[in-house]
């Protein structure tokens, strides 16, 4: 049953997303595709490993709360990174805004494109979650 | 003895090293084949689909085309699904693609009723009208019928709409459980990186943006004058049109927008679902599921709550909050339509250059935007 909803949940994302990517003004949006693109693909790389490192230092430097391992705050950032364009369109639209204004379109379209940015860093970052690779900020120190 | 010790330690640390940096690489890899193959999957997904419609114009009912479209639009789902690859990125291409092609532009004028739906003849096959001369493949015209054209936009939302709201029913049900390890100081933590991070990434891209679009506006610009030194060819208008389309900005007011609108949603509750449990025979999978669980819907609770329902007073402060409208700022919209005849003139019709969506999902969401919740 836990299985069969969590399958239901993920696989329901794709009617959420392919319902925006087809009603999304594609005139508009490529004419923001400059700051559409940098937000989305740059942005959520950034901010994935902004997060990251916030929440593994912070949860390290807090003596009285779990540590986070590194591998787990980066998969966190990756998913925190992903931004609903449902909810934010729902605001946007009772202030009166349509998809001829700039704001509107830009965040629609970052809302859209790094859902999959953000899908693909978290699948790969999974594929991490293994007891025999230790990442810790020995490791990631020694690499920088 | 301690030498020997110490050159174990090192080369211990060289394999330590080794593997991260491997396991690095392995990662960059990892993320390049699936985000360029499931784009590509996408894409050849959608040019079948394009090619599919073009072949069967004029032959389906409208029903069989909506239902052709949606399967059409899940085949590379299922395909990225099957190979590991990320379906989302797929659907995203196809969707992109079958918009411009599939859809298309509505061209040519079709009869409309005093409720805003596309007249159909009488035996409901509103593209058995055979006349239509078949033109290219990747003409943009559009392979689908008016009646067709009229629906999917609204079967797809009523999709996406109904899955919203079962993510967010599957939130607030799952809040209280057991599975999540409440603690204040990690959700805390979470809600502080998640918009720190936002913040800083907000600032640095906007930058970015605004570098390469004034890079992009000066060579056009420079290559526009040379044009126009040498023919005086391009028209007063064009020029304008074009630079306003071009050079858009963000200033420090969207900046404070886009910090707030970083509302976090049912994707990244989706996404925490699926992170898998530690498994003792393999070692693989997240001991901290619970926490991240816990961090994320605190993230989504707060944005969600806080910073959407202080967006509305934002705007507003900002001034680019509603104008000419009630006091209230607020149009609220029924849900039921009404056979009033003003508000049919504002049924959108689905087209490329329409603001149907945004004014569609107008009408389905109407939530008060001080009281902050808007599902």
């Amino acid at each position: 049953m836990y299985v069969s909803l969590t399958l239901c949940l993920f696989g329901s994302n794709r009617e959420i997303v392919f319902e925006a990517a087809l009603n999304i003004n594609k005139k508009s949006f490529s004419d923001m595709a400059v700051p559409i693109v940098v937000f989305s693909v740059w942005g959520t790389f950034m901010s994935t490993i902004l997060s990251a490192g916030m929440v593994y230092y912070g949860s390290k430097s807090i003596s009285w709360c779990t540590t986070i391992p590194f591998i787990e705050s980066l998969a966190f950032g990756s998913l925190i990174s992903s931004i609903d364009p449902i909810a934010v369109l729902s605001v946007l639209n009772n202030m009166g805004m349509s998809d001829k204004d700039p704001i509107y379109v830009l965040i629609f379209g970052e809302s859209l494109l790094n859902d999959g940015v953000a899908i693909v860093l978290f699948q790969t970052l999974i594929h991490f979650m293994d007891e025999k690779i230790v990442i810790d900020s020995e490791a990631v120190s020694s690499i920088s | 003895m301690k030498q020997k010790s110490l050159q174990l330690i090192d080369s211990c640390n060289l394999i330590i090293v080794c593997s991260i940096s491997v396991q690095c690489w392995l990662a960059t890899l990892h993320f390049l084949v699936i985000a360029f193959g499931s784009l590509f999957v996408g894409l050849l997904c959608g040019v079948a689909a394009t090619v599919y419609f073009w072949l069967m114009k004029g032959i389906q009912t409208p029903l069989v085309e909506v239902l052709m479209f949606l399967c059409w639009a899940f085949i590379p789902y299922y395909i990225c699904d099957g190979v590991d690859w990320s379906g989302i990125v797929a659907i995203v291409a196809a969707g992109f693609f079958m918009d411009i092609y599939v859809i298309g532009s509505r061209t040519e004028q079709e009869p409309i009723d005093s409720i805003g739906s596309v007249l159909i003849p009488e035996n409901g096959h509103a593209n058995m009208v055979p006349s239509r001369k078949r033109t290219g493949v990747f003409s943009q015209e559009g392979f689908l019928s008016a009646k067709a054209k009229n629906h999917i936009g609204f079967v797809t939302e009523i999709n996406s709409t109904l899955m919203e709201t079962a993510i967010f029913a599957y939130l607030g049900i799952f809040l209280l459980n057991k599975r999540y390890h409440w603690n204040v100081i990690i959700p805390v933590v979470a809600v502080v990186s998640c918009i720190a991070s936002r913040s800083v990434m907000v600032v640095f891209s906007s930058a970015v943006s605004n570098a390469i679009t004034r890079i992009s506006s000066i060579g056009k610009k420079s290559l526009q004058g040379s044009c126009t030194g040498s023919r005086n060819a391009i028209p007063n208008g064009t020029n304008d049109r074009n630079n306003k389309t071009e050079l858009v900005l963000i200033d420090a007011r969207m900046q404070l927008v886009l910090i707030f609108s970083g509302l976090r949603g049912a994707m990244s509750f989706a996404l925490v679902e699926t992170v898998p449990m530690f498994d003792e025979s393999t070692g693989e999978g997240s001991r901290y599921k619970p926490e991240l669980k816990a961090m994320t819907s605190a993230c989504i609770v707060f944005t969600v709550f806080i910073l959407g329902g202080y967006t509305y007073y934002l705007l507003q402060h900002l001034g680019m909050g509603p104008s000419g409208k009630d006091e209230d700022g607020l149009e609220m919209v029924s849900l039921m339509s009404t056979p009033d005849g003003e508000e049919d003139e504002e049924i959108p019709r689905i087209g490329k250059d329409d603001a149907l969506g945004p004014q569609r999902r107008k009408r389905i969401f109407c939530p008060d935007p001080k009281s902050g919740f808007h599902l």
